[in-house]
This record gives structure tokens, sequence and C-alpha cells, in this order.
């Protein structure tokens, strides 16, 4: 899994290099407003969440999760190459939406990979290792992308190219290092693999199954209800901006320092999960990111700002891996990923929820004011919750 | 597909070679470009000609190595090879007294600056901006200067977008961020948060310009005041204005039909109020300028909205159809080199 995190690695300075680009591109290159390229991008915020239940479905129907997360990453690649000619709105967006049809699918297989190639007890700790070399990856992506356009200003195509490189890199490592995964362990036990299993192909009526075992019932709940009290980081930015913690030059150096926090963490975080139970780590991440709520608003001054963006990428280490580690072990085997791209679903219509109803509070108050409601929101969100989340976990597989 | 290439790729010379080769491809790739941007001439600093008269300086979008780079044609001649300098830029503007280049620095915290440049259109003082170039203006007797950027996440309250638009004083103390004067609508002080400011154009002699502002998904053409720090509204529903060489007229991009973002270029005479559509019938979106008192010219992007490239067009107010001005080319503005400017 280590492997995996590799591939995630290269993949995302494929995809994050573009991603830092492309407003540039849009704005500069093709001469599109940011209005239009905002709406493009909102659209396919939307499409990928869509993609990732495809991505989950089918990855445990056809019980291929390798094909369905390769056929993603080579979708990703190809994306990149879509964009060299790209010479209008239409061509953009189509290489856009492949590419984010490449992230929906692949994301939910790929974690169904991780939890395969981990034993039980370390579950956390897996997801942790995978989610810091992810991580590591958005960070540099943005850091090579400036290089190379320092190097040769202006030439995007350039920038394209060797993403799409980096892209086949990781397609390449993909294919040749990460092994088919087997069935889960335990389920291999419960039912002899191969004649039975080979004999039904998933359905709808197995996923609505899902939702009758009360313990990822809860946990999906629980992640949906807390999601939506989230303020997306990019809001939280700028109300660090707007309250003259930091200057608009700074504002790139935000999201590097939260990322740092979160690959820094990652790890640590995973392992604590695995010997004090993820629901404790998970529900102690919302914890954080209350905290970075507080520290924006009653605290001032670069230092305030730094203490917020600890505690928003300290919030990431305790969740983003951990969820899904909790989740797994509530999960009949066969339908393991269908399960995590649910509750992926959920965390990001939740979030997308939350963005637009902290738009409308800040539109109507000010930015403190909706960050206070928020804060208030979130509470509210974890004292209901953190019953519901206690109440998920599986004995079996946490040692206490 | 995907499985057979598992069962050749498995083979871990092959995708040894592969990986390799793809590598090879990238580095090749990053070092032509870097290659390509160092060299590339067009005339050196400072040793150029300029055209004699009245120029028109424009941003020369040919492929190859001019591309993106500051250019000069003569008005009376633009069938001449224009002549390219070496400074390349994003957004350009220029007065008889110098110009102003939007660029990209190759320093990854402040991604653009504008660079001042002198009567020869040589790089001179450069002063960093935030976000990415969209205008760019100086004024005709070259005291003044506005530059307006597209600042990404800034606000995600108005139009989804946010622009930045700061007047710069040549040789002296920056004016600043323009969404900070005070906005007058309809006499009252506005105090909406979410303003945006684009499309700076300079008065010829003064202190005035006018410009954008958009608030509450409104636009208004705002004649701003750079001594009192005031934005006062004159008109709804127009963007992008360019005031004639005489200043008795502006030229400006109004939204036509109900809902739709199909913007035409119009003429406003500022004395009668009497305004007049284009022959343009295109939706444009360039701020115009004007190459004399009758005919304005603007960028059009080569197929359709969002090519990559474009052209520089032509129409006379007189009525005749638009016309091709200059191929290849962007962000054009005129400056009579060397003969003072006109009063109003």
């Amino acid at each position: 899994m280590v492997v995996l995190g590799l591939v995630s690695l290269i993949t995302d300075i494929s995809t994050e290099m573009v991603t830092v680009v492309l407003p540039l591109f849009a704005t500069l290159a093709l001469g599109l407003t940011p209005a239009a390229y905002g709406l493009l991008d909102g659209l396919y915020q939307a499409a990928t969440v869509l993609m990732r239940l495809v991505g989950g479905f089918f990855a445990d129907r056809l019980r291929r999760p390798k094909l369905m997360a390769g056929t993603g990453y080579a979708l990703g690649a190809a994306a990149k190459l879509l964009l060299l000619p790209a010479g209008g709105a239409g061509a953009l967006s189509a290489a856009v939406a492949v590419d984010r049809m490449g992230k929906g699918l692949r994301t939910a297989p790929r974690d169904l990979l991780i939890a395969t190639a981990a034993p039980p007890d370390r579950l956390g700790r897996s997801f942790g290792v995978h989610r810091a070399l992810d991580a590591t990856g958005a960070l540099l992506g943005p850091v090579v992308a400036f290089g190379l356009l320092a190097l040769a200003p202006g030439d995007f195509d350039m920038v394209f190219v060797v993403s799409f490189c980096a892209g086949v890199l990781g397609v390449l490592l993909f294919v040749n290092r990460v092994p088919e995964s087997e069935t889960r362990r335990g389920a291999v036990a419960a039912d002899a693999p191969g004649e039975r299993s080979d004999a039904r192909a998933i359905s709808g009526q197995d996923v609505a199954a899902l939702l009758r075992i009360a313990g990822f019932r809860r946990l999906l709940c629980a992640a949906a209800i807390l999601s939506a009290a989230t303020i997306s980081d990019s809001f939280l930015y700028l109300v660090l901006l707007r309250n003259d913690s930091v200057g608009t030059r700074w504002f790139p150096l935000l999201f590097l320092c939260t990322s740092l926090v979160y690959l820094a963490l990652a790890v640590p975080f995973g392992r604590v999960s695995d010997r004090l139970g993820r629901h404790r780590v998970f529900t102690f991440g919302y914890g954080l990111l209350l905290c970075a709520y507080l520290a924006a608003i009653l605290t001032g001054g670069a230092s305030g700002a730094v203490l917020c963006l600890v505690f928003l990428g300290a919030y990431y280490a305790a969740t983003d891996g951990v969820l899904p580690a909790a989740a797994v072990p509530l999960l009949p085997a066969e339908l393991t990923a269908t399960g995590i791209s649910i509750v992926q679903a959920a965390v990001a219509a939740g979030r997308a929820l939350g963005a637009v109803a902290f738009g409308v509070v800040w539109s109507a108050a000010d930015g403190d004011a909706a960050v206070w409601a928020f804060a208030a929101a979130l509470t509210a969100a974890l004292l209901a919750t953190a019953p519901l989340i206690a109440r998920a976990r599986v004995r079996r597989t946490e040692v206490r | 597909m995907i499985r057979v290439d598992l069962r050749r790729l498995n083979d871990g010379k092959i995708m040894l070679g592969i990986a390799v080769l793809v590598m090879a491809v990238a580095a090749s790739c990053v070092a032509s470009s870097a290659l390509r941007a160092s060299t590339t001439g067009g005339a050196g600093g400072g040793s150029v000609d300029l055209p004699e008269g009245r120029q028109i300086v424009f941003r020369s979008l040919r492929p190859g190595p001019a591309f993106g780079r500051i250019a000069v044609l003569p008005a009376a001649d633009v069938g001449r090879e224009r002549t390219v300098l070496s400074t390349r830029c994003e957004r350009t503007a220029a007065s008889p007294k110098g110009g102003l280049c939007l660029r990209q620095t190759r320093n990854p915290m402040h991604l653009y600056s504008a660079v001042l440049l002198d009567g020869r259109l040589r790089p001179g003082k450069e002063v960093p901006v935030n976000g990415i170039p969209s205008r760019a203006r100086i004024s005709p007797d070259g005291r003044y200067y506005a530059t307006t950027t597209f600042v990404t996440g800034h606000s995600y309250l108005s139009d989804g977008f946010s622009t930045e638009t700061v007047i710069g004083r040549v040789g002296g103390d920056p004016v600043g961020n323009v969404e900070e004067f005070t906005f007058l609508l309809n006499g009252q002080p506005n105090q909406n948060v979410d303003r945006n400011v684009w499309g700076v154009t300079f008065v010829p002699g003064g202190e005035r310009f006018f410009a954008t502002v958009a608030t509450q998904n409104r636009r208004y053409l705002v004649e701003g005041d750079i001594g009192r720090r005031t934005l006062t509204a004159v008109r709804d529903n127009v963007e992008c204005p360019s005031l004639s060489p005489d200043g008795r007229r502006l030229v400006y991009k109004k939204r036509t039909g109900s809902n739709s973002d199909v913007w035409r270029f119009h003429v406003l005479d500022l004395a009668s109020g009497v305004e007049t559509p284009l022959a343009e019938t295109r939706s444009v979106d360039d701020q115009a300028a004007w190459l004399d008192d009758d005919n304005v010219m603007y960028a059009v992007p080569k197929g359709g909205a969002g090519g990559r490239n474009a052209d520089v067009w032509v129409t006379s107010l007189r009525g005749a159809p638009p016309r091709l001005l200059i191929p290849d080319a962007d962000s054009p503005t005129v400056r009579s080199n060397g003969h003072a400017q006109r009063r109003v």
C-alpha cells in the first residue's frame, strides 16, 4: 500500500500541477472569464461525486477494483493530453470532465485496494500512510508547475505534457506493481470465494441492504451531518484574509501550511486511531475543526492564522483517512467499495451544502458572524453525532 | 484493453523501458521549452528603431518566438512587417511618454507584475500585482496607469470571481486599490462589500477616469476622481469603457437581451447622452481602444470565444462593417510618438 501511495503521489503531482495552472490557462490563454471557469469547476465537482458512486459500485459488481481504479488513473492521464489542442471552452470542459471522471472512478476502488492490503487492526495506519503520500503529491504539484512556468513563462502546453508524462508513470507503476485485490481477509473464511459469490453480481438491492446495517447507517449519518457544518477551506482562508490576519500575498502559503500539517499528522493519527478507536479520533478531528473556527475569529494576527491552519490540517489528518478506516470493518466484503463510495459521496454532498449555506450567511451578515454560526452548528452536530459514532464502531476489530 | 496491457506490462523490463521513455519525453519537452524562452529574440533591449509618427502598440500572437511579445506598427501602414520587442507580456498599453506591461514573473509567490516602459518601450520599474492580468491602461499624459487583475479566492459572493483594480502614479506614490474609493450611487455612498471595479480609461490631462463597478449583480459605468477618491455611477448595464482621444465619446460593452451574457459595443456621446450601437455584432470580451477619433479596435479570439489566438479588428463609427486590422495580435493601443497631447 506504500506502492499505492506512491501511485497517488505521482498522480496527484500530475493532477495538481494542472489544477493550479488551469485558471491561468483559461483566463490568459483562452480568454474565458473566471466566472465561466468557476461555473465549469462547480459543475464537475458534482459530477465527481456521482462518478465515485459508479466507481465503487462497479468495482464491487465486476469484482475487479484494480481494473476500475486503473481505468480511473488512465482517464486522468488522458485528460492532460486532451488539454493540448484545447482551443475553447468546449474543449477545456471536455478535458476537465474526463479528468474528474477518472478521479471519481478511481477513488473508491483504490480505497478498497488499500483496505484489502492492510490487516484489519492496522487500517487506520494504512489509510494514514496513503493519505500522507497523497497530500505530498498535492503539495509538490503546484511547486513543479510554477517551477516549470518560471523556466518558460506562458508555456502551458509544456506543463500539460509533463503532467501527462507523470500521469502515465503513475499508471505504469499502478498496473505493474499493485496486486489485484483478493477478497477481503475474514470474508475469505466466511464463504468460499469463486463459487457462490461469482454466481450472482451485486445489484441495487444489495446497496439498499447496506443502509440497513445499523453501524454503517449511523456512521454515514454522522459523517454527513458533520460535513454539512464544515466551512470549506477557501472560505476559511477568506475569513483570515478579511480579518487582516494575513495579506493577500500570503494566500498560497495558507494552503501549503494546512497541507504540511496534514501530511505530518496523517500517519500518527492513523496509528492512534488503530489503538484508541477510529470513532474517537474521528470525533476528535471535528473537535479540532471547531478549534480552527474559534482560532479564526478569536485570535488575530499571523500567529492566530497559523494556529487556525494547524488545527485545520490536524482535522484533515484525523478524519480523511480515518473515516474509511472506520467504515471498512462495518461493511460486508463484497460491498466494501460501494460502501466507501457512499460515505465519500455523503461527505462531499454535506460539504457542498455547507459551502452554499456559508455563502448565504456571509452575504446576509459578515464573515465573523458566519463563522460563529458554523461554530455553533458544528458544536450541535458534534453533540448530536458523538453517540451515533460511538455506537457505530465494531468491537471486533478495535482494541478498546 | 487494460487487460492486454496488463499481461504485457508485467514484464518489468518493458515497463521500465516505457517509463524511461516517458521521462525522456518530459525532460526534452521541458528543455526545449526553457531553451525557447531564454533564447528567443525579437529586437534586443534599447537598440530598436520604433516606427515614426502614430504607432499601434500591441501584443504579437504570431506563433513562434514572437508569441506574447510587445510589437509596434505605424498606424498609417499596418500592412508593414511588425517590429517585435524583447518584452513578453500578457497585457500591454502605451502612451506617448511610455507604456505598461503586465507579465508573468519567475517568482511563484508573486506570479504577475506590472512593468513600466519608458518612451522607447524599454522595461523599467516593476511592481507586483495580485492575480491574473485582465486589463492595462496608461493615461495619455503618461502620469497614471491602471491595472485590473482577476483575483481567485478573493470573493465568492458576487459573480463568482473578483477583480482588483489598482491605479499607480508613474514616478510617485501609488494611488491604491480603486475598490476603496467611495462609490456614489444615486448621490448616496454605497456600502456593499461585494464591490468589484475594472476597466479603467483615463480622461486626458486631468485626474478623472471612467471605469466599471459591479455590485449585487449589476454593472455601472462610473466616473472616478483620483483626487477626491470617489466613483460616481453614471449609467448601468455597461462595462469596460474606453474614452476617445478627443475626450467626447465613450465606447463600452453593453449587455443586450434580457438575461443573456451577450455584450455589444456601443458608443456614448458624453455631451448629448446619445448611445449608438457599433457595427460590430459579435459579442466581444475586450476593452476597446481608439485607433483615432472615428475608429475603435479590439481583439477577437480566433475560432470563437475561448480561442487560443486572436486578431485585432477595427470598426468605424460611421457604420462601415468591421474589418481585420492586425492578424495574430491583441491588447492594442495607440500612441502618437513625441506629439503633445490635445487637451479636452
